[in-house]
């Protein structure tokens, strides 16, 4: 029984340590990104918007290699689109401190809106339907901070 | 990313007569990617047909139940045994994460330092953005241009550049040099990761994706085909087809003409390659007046750009 144990665990951490090593590392970026990306938009928010859902996420966002990183928020507001495209206007975020891409633009985008219907957008709109739905007469929006082309460090989720 | 450059398909490419320089070894410490001497990066099945037709020298076929592997030759020198060229995926993951490691990974050392070596004679390098290595030109241009007839048809057939999407090869072929196609073809297999494929790195998502827009179909009697959501088995199942060159370059043509199509309203992308290019690495991106490349996106556009006008 021992002996099964520690083959399992051997064969376990060895099919997991490569991409085990290297998530830390994305980890930890998507982490600071996500705090600063939080406190950017803190006093930017419009006041009458609502948290709907919280997002973030590191992998490739679109085709060959690299690690791309997003937090974001979406929210609710009963606010026109221009009110809530004005309230982010020219707002910026820091990222995580070897971001070459920092500091980055605050950005949104509507749900209605075609890019929903792409990956990685749609399948990132899907996990938070639920409470996107829930917000049915109101402008829901995805606000976010978006940095690309890093490094994948070996990290599969980049590939 | 999972490579293959086509065998069935481009035999040519292949020598008469090669040998492993390099093995990597998966968890259960089997050998299943090996690369040539001459940089040719090979899975098990590759090199287990290039064994049988006596093209790779050095080793045998041993087949133990349902599963095959290589086995060195009797009388092979000790240095070009596979057990002294063999290195494992976790060394491999380490040497990506720090340069250092490969100097204590004897077959990674000689790998790299043979590498180095093949590089002396050569006058003419690729050095894309943000990559470690340069990469010899011939190399490139022999890979590149073994698709040409796809890279045309593809073409053809998606209404596009023709040298824009050989220029996006170029940059992925150049990308997956030296090291970058080894590691990979260890990682991506098997797992059910929503990876990048194929010579022109398509994402298996992203070419399920295709299918269901209709604008490209690896096989319309396939009744699978294309999923309704992606899961770890759905993309086992769909990334055989993905990884084939012809599929795989039309998969990246079908992306080029959809992001066009998408950004029509806003921006004319067939007066803008570069942004194009941007985009193939980036993702569709929300369609804007004043869309800009990035580095990667402006070296494709221009060096690898002219490179394509030249070798097809």
């Amino acid at each position: 029984m021992r002996k099964i144990a520690i083959f399992v665990a051997v064969v376990f951490g060895v099919i997991a340590m490569p991409v085990g090593v290297t998530m830390p590392l994305h980890e930890y970026r998507l982490w600071v990104l996500q705090k600063q990306f939080y406190a950017s938009i803190a006093a930017t928010n419009p006041m009458d918007s609502r948290l709907i859902s919280k997002m973030a996420h590191v992998g490739n966002f679109g085709n060959s290699n690299h690690c791309d990183y997003v937090a974001g928020q979406f929210r609710a507001s009963k606010l026109s689109r221009e009110d809530i495209q004005k309230a982010y206007e020219g707002v910026s975020t820091p990222s995580f401190s070897s971001d070459p891409n920092a500091p980055l633009p605050v950005e949104i985008h509507f749900t209605d809106e075609d890019i929903f219907e792409l990956l990685p957008w749609s399948d990132w709109y899907d996990e938070h339907l639920p409470a996107v739905r829930a917000a049915k007469k109101e402008n829901v929006y995805l606000v976010f901070g978006l940095s690309q082309m890093h490094p994948h460090f070996g990290d599969i989720r980049c590939y | 990313m999972w490579i293959s450059y086509g065998y069935e398909v481009e035999l040519c490419w292949y020598t008469d007569s090669m040998k492993i320089i390099l093995a990597v070894a998966d968890y259960k410490g089997k050998n299943v990617v090996f690369v040539s001497n001459e940089f040719q990066v090979l899975s098990l099945e590759e090199a287990a047909r290039l064994v049988k037709s006596g093209v790779l020298e050095d080793v045998s076929l041993v087949r133990r139940g349902s599963s095959v592997y290589l086995r060195t030759k009797k009388k092979v020198p000790r240095e070009r045994e596979l057990n002294a060229l063999s290195l494992t995926s976790s060394e491999l993951t380490a040497f990506a994460q720090g340069l250092s490691h490969a100097k204590s990974t004897p077959a990674l050392s000689r790998y790299l330092e043979l590498y180095r070596t093949s590089l002396a004679g050569e006058h003419e390098f690729i050095k894309p953005i943000r990559n470690l290595f340069k990469v010899p030109v011939v190399l490139v241009r022999e890979a590149l241009v073994a698709h040409q007839a796809y890279i045309s048809s593809a073409a053809t057939h998606f209404k596009i550049d023709p040298f824009l999407l050989g220029a996006i090869l170029i940059d992925e072929i150049s990308a997956t040099l030296p090291l970058e196609a080894i590691f990979e073809n260890i990682t991506a297999k098997g797992f059910g990761f929503n990876t990048s494929v194929g010579v022109a790195q398509v994402k298996i998502d992203t070419a399920n994706d295709l299918i269901r827009k209709g604008l490209h179909n690896p096989n319309p009697k396939d009744t699978k085909l294309p999923f309704g959501r992606m899961n770890p088995s759905a993309r086992l199942y769909l990334a055989p087809y993905v990884v084939q060159p012809k599929h795989n370059i039309f998969f990246a043509a079908g992306f080029m003409r959809f992001v066009t199509d998408f950004w029509r309203a806003k921006a004319d992308l067939s007066i803008r390659p570069e942004i194009i290019a941007t985009l193939y690495h980036q993702g569709y991106g929300k369609p804007h007046a004043n869309p800009r490349p990035n580095e990667r996106g402006e070296q494709i556009a221009t060096e690898f750009y002219r490179l394509a006008e030249i070798w097809l």
